[in-house]
């Protein structure tokens, strides 16, 4: 969809909608939400909705960032101490590697 | 007219070619048949074998011949990875720890070369085998080394691949593709291609026994996989007489049914495993001839043959567990009670020569004595040695107990558990002499036996204890020579297929059922059958009598008391075993989806090199050309005719 043939209001929808979904355990839908409308929220010139929809871009793209940070995290934490944990590490993996432990 | 016809016949001609066109895999790879793996085995702290990596091991080869080419190796290899080949000479602990120390060692292949002599010893067993279970263990005060050539191959967990060949064409394109590309100019062999070796055998288990069990377990997938199967098979049983319903007094007479090895497939276990066997089923074949209508009133003998045995005595220990938990009922159905069990006789590793006791309280028992004289053996009380009995006497010390064996303290036998443990070793081929002394043996304990359990001496003619030599030297052939022969042939259904190859004994996964065991409970029942005539073959079905091939090939229906029980460990079924507690055997052996070696021309490092910046430019290249026509597209294309959206 090509966000500068829709009327601003029904860009304000789109932005606030994605962003309220994003609360379902959806980070990558705020991700897309920040990088889709940040155009509109910074560059384009001023107009009535503008003021909303750059919130909306900022709080996803903290959302998003902080998910994003905490995924590497845990990902880096059970990659590197899957071994370690043993049984536990197994019971809570769904694929389990071969030929390794 | 002609001029289409040669046209089709040259389009048949190319279309012809295209199809049965060598493949590119074919002219680059040249592929290994017959060739034995090693694998992964685990047990219940442990992880023991090889495996190679997931897509497979690439080394390039180089033939070791001796100790400077180890250490060429060690200090001065510039090639990467190296695949080494070996012959029996150099496969020892030493040199294969100091080439999983090297860490460039991606393989190695063990190449037995025919025209050389056979090495002095090679076992890749323990010192001591089954160390930690039994009764009498090997800790550090009470010091026996049972297998004094041992080298613990066996029990190691190796971070290269190992194949085993003895395909001498195999062998001599390995050297020659050594000797042409990469033994000259060694110092700079990295610039140029080099042979090398892949080899493949992926092993799907990991840690140890508990953690892949639990992982083959996992039932939160859909589609799980499995990572390793316990190890086991069948204890084969035959009873003289049939078991009372109460009370029994029952002679053991056991022999082992596995050996092992460090390659997939061959366990010949000749000298290890055959001739103990080969002497039970003979005796049991001779008591059997021998009491033909006498009654059974005190007495009675019990043959079993225990499978296993070389993994922590899995078949003993499964046996005795079932008469402790009262569900041992495989002899006709009657539960059969530890307390039952007399004294275990049990025959080891045999060869001409002395022959010894180990026994364990058995200075009252009569059997034995007789045993001691007529086979003149020197007798070694409390000595035990790492077999069957060992399960036995764990569970009651005070147990009437002996093992007829041809060593002592040490194992005569320099290749326990080795893949050379064969006919070779046995000299079974130049001499008449080990069958007469298996024969002499089974004899012996066949009339004594018969003594102890009726009373009465029994009635021996000439011909009849002939016969006894004649079975024992057929049944050598059958499992030292090959399993197409006259006995197994005679013993399986009339034309059954045989496979025109020495069996292996090794035990294998529990879910397989083993031909080795499969074949020898036909055998056994062969031997002491009770032959109903006047049937035809649906009949005798009909009867639930077994319908064999019999030595003519005619057909024979017979009715057998030979039975059989599972062989696999308590461990397993018992529900929250501690896998570690080291009470019963936990050998599990891993999943694995291709066994392979290939060789191939591997490009030098500078080739390959080039080979990825060509491939990685050209791909770049033509990015950054789409990317350009693209954005140029309407002068290209000249595409002014397009709809505006």
């Amino acid at each position: 969809m090509d966000l500068s043939k829709i009327p601003n209001d029904k860009k304000l929808y789109l932005c606030k909608w994605y962003f309220r979904a994003g609360f379902v355990f959806l980070p990558f839908l705020w991700a897309v939400n920040a990088i889709w409308f940040a155009k509109e929220a910074f560059i384009e010139p001023h107009y009535e909705e503008q003021k909303q929809i750059k919130r909306y871009v900022i709080f996803s793209a903290i959302g998003a960032s902080i998910w994003s940070f905490a995924l590497l995290a845990w990902i880096i934490t059970f990659q590197t101490q899957r071994a370690a944990w043993g049984e536990f590490a197994d019971s809570i993996s769904y694929i389990i590697p071969t030929g390794i432990p | 007219m002609a001029k289409c016809l040669v046209c089709g016949y040259l389009l048949l001609f190319f279309v012809i070619n295209l199809v049965a066109a060598e493949r590119i895999k074919d002219m680059i790879y040249m592929n290994f048949e017959g060739v034995a793996a090693c694998f992964r085995r685990h047990n219940g702290t442990h992880q023991f074998g090889c495996s190679s990596s997931r897509s497979g091991s690439v080394g390039v080869i180089h033939l070791v011949e001796d100790e400077d080419d180890i250490r060429w190796l060690e200090h001065n290899a510039t090639a990467g990875d190296y695949t080494v080949v070996l012959t029996f000479s150099m496969f020892t602990r030493d040199i294969l720890l100091r080439l999983k120390n090297a860490n460039n060692i991606n393989g190695v292949l063990l190449a037995k070369n025919t025209s050389q002599p056979l090495p002095e010893f090679y076992s890749p067993e323990d010192t001591c085998p089954n160390r930690y279970s039994g009764y009498k263990q090997c800790n550090d005060d009470v010091h026996v080394d049972w297998n004094p050539h041992g080298s613990s191959l066996l029990m190691e967990d190796w971070p290269f691949p190992m194949f085993y060949t003895e395909n001498q064409t195999l062998v001599e394109a390995v050297r020659s593709c050594f000797l042409k590309h990469n033994a000259h100019d060694i110092e700079n062999q990295q610039y140029r291609p080099l042979c090398a070796l892949e080899m493949k055998s992926f092993m799907f288990a990991a840690i140890n026994s508990e953690s892949c069990i639990k992982r083959s377990d996992f039932k939160l997938n859909f589609n799980p996989t499995q990572f390793c199967d316990p190890l086991g098979d069948r204890n084969i049983y035959w009873p003289l007489a049939p078991i009372n319903q109460d009370k029994n007094s029952v002679i053991l007479v056991t022999a082992r049914l596995d050996a092992s090895s460090l390659f997939d497939g061959i366990s010949p276990g000749a000298g290890n495993v055959v001739t103990g066997l080969v002497t039970l089923l003979a005796t049991a074949y001779y008591l059997n001839t021998l009491a033909k209508d006498a009654v059974v009133n005190k007495t009675n003998v019990v043959f079993c043959l225990l499978n296993g045995e070389a993994f922590d005595y899995i078949g003993s220990s499964r046996f005795i567990y079932d008469l402790k938990e009262g569900n041992f009922n495989a002899l006709g159905g009657v539960n059969l009670k530890f307390d039952d069990i007399k004294s275990v006789i049990e025959f080891g590793q045999l060869t001409e020569g002395e022959l010894f006791l180990h026994s364990n309280n058995a200075q009252n028992d009569e059997v034995i004595k007789k045993i001691q004289v007529a086979l003149n053996a020197k007798i070694l009380e409390g000595s035990v040695p790492p077999t069957s009995v060992q399960s036995f006497l764990e569970e009651r010390p005070n147990l009437t107990a002996v093992v007829i064996s041809d060593h002592g303290q040490q194992f005569k036998n320099k290749y326990y558990n080795g893949i050379l443990d064969d006919a070779e070793s046995l000299n079974f081929n130049k001499s008449d002499g080990l069958a007469t002394t298996l024969a002499k043996i089974a004899t012996s304990v066949a009339e004594i036996l018969y003594e102890d359990v009726f009373s009465a001496r029994p009635f021996v003619d000439y011909d009849s204890s002939h016969l006894v030599e004649f079975y024992v030297s057929e049944m050598l052939k059958c499992y030292l020579e090959t399993a197409k022969c006259t006995l197994f042939q005679a013993a399986s259904s009339p034309n059954a297929k045989l496979a025109n190859q020495v069996l292996s004994l090794y035990v294998g996964v529990h879910r397989v059922p083993n031909t080795a065991t499969t074949l020898t409970g036909q055998l056994l029942a062969f031997l002491t059958r009770e032959e109903v005539s006047n049937m035809t073959e649906a009949m005798c079905y009909e009867n639930h009598l077994i319908w064999m091939a019999g030595i003519n090939n005619t057909g024979l229906c017979i009715n057998s008391t030979v039975n059989y029980s599972t062989a696999m460990s308590p461990a397993f079924i018992i529900d929250g075993y501690d896998m570690k507690s080291g009470m019963y055997s936990t050998w599990t052996e891993s999943i694995w989806q291709t066994l392979s070696v290939r060789m191939f021309l591997k490009p030098s490092a500078a080739t390959e090199r080039l080979t990825m910046i060509l491939g990685s430019s050209v791909a770049g290249v033509s990015f950054i050309l789409v990317w350009f026509i693209n954005s140029r597209a309407d002068i290209l294309f000249n595409s002014r005719r397009t709809v505006n959206c």
